[in-house]
């Protein structure tokens, strides 16, 4: 590397330096006029501020959710490239943390698990056993990670969990903290609220991101919330866990409702025409095939599937 | 392009094109793909306007073939995640054909441009700069102190700028 510029990219780590110092939450005044001056002081620091500024110009057309999207698509191709091999080791990591445990001190194992990532395609299902032979199943396009050994990172898709209730573990999603202490229950976030459904066990606790207290849920409870709010609670529907056994199984759901659930395990987009609310399907499907679930649909109900491509699919009236 | 150019250009194709194929479809994993980036390769060659010398040849074609396969990884994964993502929208929210495109275009530019940077600081980095969050805010959600939530971000408009600094050269 040439010596200015090395000296180029040092400036620019000072310009850097200055502007997330005036991004903060209440720069002063005086921080502000030691900014000018430093830019004033040198053509250069000028030319590396305008640089730093500049360099923003992509992430001003960036859609919001770009963070998410760019997170998304590294665990993809973390996954890729780790390849089917790799997915079996990311099991093992899991597991022989579990071995460690028995024998070793607790600290070491947390510090083995730390930054454990996991992430499954669309229409993937993994089954994993964690410390205390807690069971956990990861259903389609989910990424999750365990920073420590009580802390579960669901950061997008859905999960069944089995804790034996010999520790309580944390489940975080983007919505907030449950906190679960033993049982089966089923966490997923794929909009914008987390769905909790606690199937048997102890009660378990909720916490939104920015609620003042946390709320309980009883076994055979579910509910929604997001960081600031819950929805009412109901039932828990054994229906919803069929993706366990790689079914989808239904009653009386309104088409549209399901279509949005088969979307989630098929690579692509699946589109279906807002007309179509009023129908509404009643059966048992198998996840493996998604094109024969759509042959199904079409065979029974007055639609018509039109494939635009392979990965392009809308489904609208006769 | 002279007939002295296409003369070391066919013949640098010749040469070459056969293990470059093989290099490709080791790391692609599919011959189509490998043939259409082993064009890709030579294109680029046609447009930079240097044949390398022969004593490098075979390094310069693997240098610029490893960084058409990064290339197109990016656009895979980037592709997969927008549209996983396409699913979760409404159907008010549709664009079109060019809108998506742009979108995935501008996606690749950021990944790119955040590329040199941990996941932590790309994290912080993009929840100031896209969801104007504050630091404290940021702080709260990733569970670290405000004054690492501010080297994050320094550490964020670095590694952009330094990548544009290259990109601009």
């Amino acid at each position: 590397m040439s010596a200015s510029r090395k000296a180029d990219i040092e400036r620019i780590q000072q310009a850097a330096v200055w502007m997330a110092r005036l991004w903060s939450d209440q720069p002063t005044e005086r921080e502000q006029q030691a900014c000018n001056a430093w830019r004033k002081s040198n053509p250069a620091n000028e030319k590396a501020w305008q640089c730093t500024v500049n360099a923003q110009a992509s992430l001003a057309r960036a859609p919001a959710n770009s963070g998410h999207l760019i997170a998304r698509s590294r665990a993809l191709s973390r996954r890729n490239l780790l390849g089917l091999a790799g997915f079996a080791a990311g099991g093992l990591i899991f597991s022989s943390g579990y071995l460690l445990r028995k024998d070793s001190s607790p600290d070491s194992y947390t510090e083995l698990l730390t930054h454990v990532e996991l992430s499954t395609a669309t229409g993937e299902l993994k089954k994993l056993s964690l410390s205390n032979n807690n069971q956990l199943v990861v259903n389609t396009a989910t990424d999750i990670s365990m920073p420590a050994t009580n802390l579960l990172v669901l950061s997008i898709g859905e999960i069944w969990l089995e804790n034996n209730g010999r520790h309580p573990l944390q489940i975080k999603t983007p919505s907030g903290t449950i906190t679960h202490h033993g049982g089966q229950l089923s966490v997923r976030h794929t909009g914008t609220d987390s769905q909790v459904s606690l199937f048997n066990g102890k009660p378990a606790s909720i916490m939104g991101r920015k609620m003042h207290s946390a709320f309980t849920l009883n076994p055979t409870q579910k509910i929604n919330f997001t960081a600031s709010k819950t929805d009412s609670l109901t039932a828990t529907n054994l229906n919803e866990i069929s993706w366990l056994s790689g079914k989808l199984v239904v009653q009386d759901m309104p088409l549209t409702e399901f279509v949005a659930e088969l979307s989630r395990y098929r690579k692509g987009v699946l589109r279906i025409a807002p007309e179509l609310s009023h129908l509404a399907v009643t059966g048992a499907f198998s996840l493996k095939n998604t094109d024969l679930i759509l042959q199904q649909l079409q065979a029974s109900l007055p639609i018509k599937v039109k494939q635009l491509t392979r990965y392009w699919v809308n489904i609208c009236a006769v | 392009m002279s007939n002295d150019m296409q003369a070391h250009l066919s013949q640098l194709y010749e040469v070459h094109q056969g293990w470059l194929a093989g290099f490709l479809k080791r790391r692609l994993n599919c011959s189509h793909q490998a043939a259409d980036l082993v064009q890709e390769t030579y294109l680029k060659i046609i447009i930079n306007g240097k044949i390398p010398p022969a004593v490098y040849a075979r390094q310069y074609l693997s240098k610029i073939a490893k960084g058409l396969v990064i290339d197109h990884y990016r656009r895979w994964r980037i592709e997969q995640a927008y549209l996983e993502s396409l699913q979760h929208l409404t159907a008010a929210h549709q664009c079109s054909p060019e809108q998506h495109l742009q979108i995935i275009e501008t996606l690749i530019e950021i990944d790119t441009l955040l590329h040199n940077l941990s996941v932590r600081a790309r994290e912080a980095f993009l929840l100031r700069k896209l969801e104007g969050l504050s630091y404290q805010a940021i702080a709260k959600q990733m569970d670290i102190s405000v004054s690492s939530v501010e080297k994050y971000v320094a550490k964020g408009l670095q590694v952009c700028a330094v990548a544009y600094l290259e990109q601009t050269l």
